[in-house]
């Protein structure tokens, strides 16, 4: 099992920060891929402003998206693996993590958005895989949990599934303290 | 097992063998490019008519506002021209006439979620489309795709495209007759038909039910019907006009009549020996004049009509032509409730003014059509699932998707409106203003496209946020008025007829390079889109809102009673609208107005560094490559099957392949090679053996002999030596092929 497309949001703590200005954060991301210093291979930037609920603004990239995201009316900033991710699921998952720390981190230094490091959302986006039922939660929260005590500076977390079984598998993580 | 292996053998039951044949063709030619065993160019075309498409930056180039930089993707082949393997690209996915199922929306909703950025695009021709997707992802995602009966055969590169159709076809109030049976029998039987594989361009056919309304814009495709009944010996009959040689693009040509009420069973082999005579005479070197517009241009269309109905008496009697008149039935839908009329009862707060925009009263009494009008033609994935459960809620399988980059639901019951608005409001999709000029059309443009000069979905976006604003304040002759852009000449946003259309630009002002958009006025919706605007001058990009209030405020100052904007426009004249537009070409120094130099939708410094060559017209490259390619391909599927032991199927694969490449070269000669393997071998054996044109200059005929022995000896699996002695022979037999077509056009061109 090679499970590639994991994803990371992190909450904005301000969830009327962005409003209707997600716009804003084009020259952001821009600015981010001259500047050289992201990991991977940054490729393009995506306005989806004008879609309710969507991907917001994004910065494309060979082996993971990184996203203002609007999704769950909750905006957050979402660093999303697509390919080449190496190591165990633990390791995966705490790269991601990482990564989306990290991405959060820039945005708040750069005083543009703060967020709050006590719930995430991961989410595995492969039905081959990884269906979103409670089996795939059971076979894989050791390794999630795992990859999250890498980057979280507390115990044990808490792991919630998403329902709805058309969707990804998706696990809400809470009691814990990332990045701080 | 591999994930995509996985995925296989989970589909393998699900999906109509031919599709999955073809797919499982697709993924050798894939493997066979990796391993550099066929040529770019022809892969480049192959992986097109697969429809899958490159996307801007993927020559491995981006200009990021201060320079254009490397962007250093891990080496591999490249997959076409200029084009690297791992640059992310597009799948265009056909929904012909825009019919879709609930349960197809989802599945594309999960490829969108696991292989692209989770958001549909609906594009002007009711495909829909997913950006930013690897190669590597195609066939698993074809194969899914198959599972639920949707192909992306063919949705790009120079074939037959997506049969559009009139998102109302059957509950229309004007309509002569619902048109999806035809339009779903037209797509099927031209889908990888022989005779329309050699065309020199893409082929674009659409229907009508209604010669007067926008329904199909059959003026503007290479192939339109137009359906009409006739009262004949006191029946009803059913026929339709047919149109050839619309487009538009930086030649916009209006349709002509190739045949005026064409009976119903005669439409497939009327579009069958058009097909031929296309790709008997239409132009294959110069791309640029290699649509059939220009062909019936040059022939004029009485000429043209004669070679058609010449050809059309040739044909051989095909089954196909008249069968599915048996299921016409089939495509009737019928309401999922019964309806109680809503008899002026309100709604939630919104529901007013999306019941104006949004709704279009059925000619089913008590049933109407709810537009879910989309943001420059976006959706998320999760929308569509959600949007999936309303469906299956207040309509079932009745959604379509429209040229206006929309979804429709039809048969909605008048009473389930105010809950079906509520429902589509939770989820984001109950924006009101549908078919008004707040619901603009954009391409893709500089977003993601290689030809996009200026970012037409930027402009769109930035229209539409400012006409929205003030929708509801605005006369309603303005209201009424349709918004049209594209990123280039090319004209996929249709901005030939709009009311007011844009097509992305460039000027030098001062030495620096500003964004512009040529402005073009007066385009016709209606009749089909029966005119084209007029072109009446550029203007800088970050300008274009004040033309539109200059425009509309013109328009409502100086109309004429009843006077559309057609006829305003045609009044006014070029010269007039070329004055006012002209009154906003300028734009400020660099140094006190950087923005106006930079495009909607972005921060970079504008430039246009990052267009590159499209694949819009697909890879010129001769039937003979592409059928060869696909004969390298069946002969790498008989090594798999040796490989995995099979030796049966890898003998039957391997004499397969020889077949192929057989064909590919007596089809140089025979325009309809038999199909009958004796008959083609002996085709084969007199025409290329006996005449020494497949001798090799030192081998002689030796490499031939392969195909005839296998022919006459029938299956060699015995042992597997035989088989491995098959495919080695195969492959040689494969590359002789390629030498003799290579021969051959040296012959040609010489004797020229």
């Amino acid at each position: 099992m090679d499970i590639q497309r994991i994803s990371c949001k992190i909450y904005a703590e301000d969830q009327s920060a962005i409003g209707d200005r997600v716009e804003q954060f084009i020259p952001v991301f821009h600015r981010w891929i001259q500047s050289g210093e992201l990991s991977g291979l940054p490729i393009d930037v995506a306005d989806y402003g004008h879609v309710p609920g969507g991907p917001g603004v994004m910065l494309i990239g060979h082996e993971a998206d990184r996203a203002i995201d609007l999704g769950e009316g909750r905006p957050g900033f979402l660093y999303a693996r697509k390919r080449d991710a190496t190591g165990s699921l633990a390791d995966r998952v705490a790269q991601v993590v990482g990564e989306t720390v990290a991405g959060a981190a820039r945005l708040e230094a750069e005083g543009l958005l703060g967020f709050r490091r006590d719930e995430l959302r991961i989410q595995i986006a492969d039905r081959l895989n990884a269906p979103n039922s409670d089996a795939t939660l059971d076979a894989l929260a050791g390794e999630i949990s795992k990859g999250m005590r890498a980057v979280s500076s507390t115990g044990p977390v808490e792991l919630e599934r998403e329902g709805d079984e058309r969707r990804p598998f998706a696990v809400r993580v809470g009691g814990l303290q990332v990045g701080a | 097992m591999s994930d995509a292996a996985a995925w296989k053998e989970r589909l393998q039951d699900q999906m109509p063998p031919d599709l999955a044949e073809e797919i499982d063709l697709f993924e050798a030619q894939l493997e066979l490019r990796q391993n550099e065993g066929i040529d770019e160019r022809v892969f480049a075309e192959t992986r097109l008519r697969r429809g899958m498409y490159g996307q801007r930056y993927d020559n491995g180039q981006r200009h990021d506002g201060v320079e254009s930089r490397d962007l250093a993707y891990p080496s591999a082949p490249t997959k076409g021209p200029d084009t690297l393997w791992h640059a992310p690209g597009m799948v265009r996915i056909k929904i012909p006439y825009g019919g879709a199922t609930p349960e197809q929306l989802e599945v594309i909703a999960e490829c969108a979620e696991e292989y692209s950025d989770a958001i549909l695009h609906i594009t002007t021709r009711q495909d829909v489309q997913l950006h930013y997707l690897h190669l590597d992802d195609g066939p698993t995602l074809m194969r899914r795709l198959a599972s639920v009966g949707i192909t992306t055969r063919e949705a790009c590169g120079n074939g037959v495209r997506n049969v559009t159709g009139c998102p109302l076809a059957g509950v229309c109030r004007t309509e002569a007759f619902d048109v999806t049976p035809y339009a779903d029998a037209l797509f099927r039987f031209l889908l990888g038909h022989p005779d329309c594989q050699d065309f020199g361009r893409k082929f674009k056919p659409a229907f009508s039910g209604c010669e007067h309304e926008a329904c199909g814009l059959v003026m503007m495709h290479d192939l339109g019907f137009i359906a009409k009944v006739k009262q004949i010996d006191g029946e009803v009959v059913r026929g339709f006009d047919v149109y050839v040689g619309g487009g538009l693009g930086t030649n916009p040509f209006q349709a002509e009549l190739v045949a005026e009420f064409a009976l119903e069973g005669e439409i497939l082999p009327l579009a069958q020996a058009i097909g031929r005579v296309f790709a008997r005479l239409g132009e294959k070197k110069n791309r640029n004049r290699a649509r059939i517009k220009f062909l019936v241009a040059k022939l004029g269309i009485e000429e043209f009509r004669r070679l058609v109905t010449e050809e059309r008496r040739q044909l051989p009697h095909d089954p196909r032509w008249t069968d599915y008149l048996r299921t016409l039935d089939d495509f009737a839908e019928s309401p999922k409730v019964d309806s109680t009329p809503l008899n002026g009862a309100g709604g939630p707060e919104g529901f007013d003014e999306w019941f104006g925009s949004n709704v279009y009263p059925q000619r089913q009494e008590g049933y109407v059509v709810a537009t879910v009008a989309l943001p420059l033609g976006d959706i998320t994935s999760e929308q569509v699932r959600l949007l999936a459960d309303v469906a299956r809620k207040y309509v079932g399988d009745a959604v379509r998707t429209t040229v206006e980059q929309n979804i429709v639901l039809r048969w909605v019951a008048e009473h389930d409106l105010p809950a079906l608005y509520s429902e589509l409001k939770e989820i984001g999709l109950a924006t009101p203003g549908a078919g008004t000029i707040v619901d603009i059309t954009a391409c893709p443009g500089t977003d993601t496209c290689k030809l996009g000069i200026a970012s037409s979905r930027g402009l769109a976006g930035e229209l539409t946020k400012r006409l929205a604003a003030k929708q509801y304040e605005l006369d309603e002759s303005v209201r009424g008025l349709k918004i049209k852009v594209s990123g280039c000449f090319n004209s996929c946003g249709q901005h030939h007829v709009a009311d007011i259309g844009f097509f992305g630009n460039a000027r030098a002002v001062d030495g620096v390079t500003v964004p512009h958009f040529q402005v073009v006025l007066g385009g016709q919706w209606s009749e089909n889109a029966g005119s084209f605007g007029m072109p009446v001058g550029a203007v800088p990009s970050k300008r274009i809102p004040e033309v539109v209030d200059a425009l509309a405020d013109r328009f409502i100052s100086e109309r004429d009673s009843g006077e559309s904007f057609q006829e305003f426009t045609s009044r006014l004249g070029k010269k007039e609208l070329g004055e006012l537009v002209k009154s906003f070409k300028d734009v400020p120094p660099p140094s006190e107005h950087l923005n106006a130099y930079v495009d909607w939708g972005d921060s970079r410094e504008f430039s246009r560094k990052d267009m590159g060559v499209g694949e819009c017209a697909g890879e010129v490259v001769t039937r003979v490559d592409m059928e060869l390619s696909a004969a390298e391909s069946v002969a790498f599927e008989a090594q798999i099957a040796l490989d995995e032991g099979d030796l049966p199927k890898a003998d039957a694969k391997a004499f397969e392949a020889m077949l192929v490449a057989a064909e590919a070269l007596v089809r140089t000669q025979l325009a309809f090679p038999p199909e009958d393997p004796d008959d083609l071998v002996r085709e084969f054996r007199e025409r290329f053996f006996d005449t020494e044109l497949f001798f090799d200059r030192f081998a002689k005929g030796k490499f031939a002999r392969p195909l005839f022995e296998r022919h006459e000896s029938g299956p060699a699996f015995r042992h597997e030596r035989d088989v491995v002695g098959l495919i080695e022979n195969t492959s040689l037999f494969i590359d002789a092929a390629y030498q003799c077509d290579i021969r051959m056009a040296g012959a040609q061109s010489a004797a020229v």
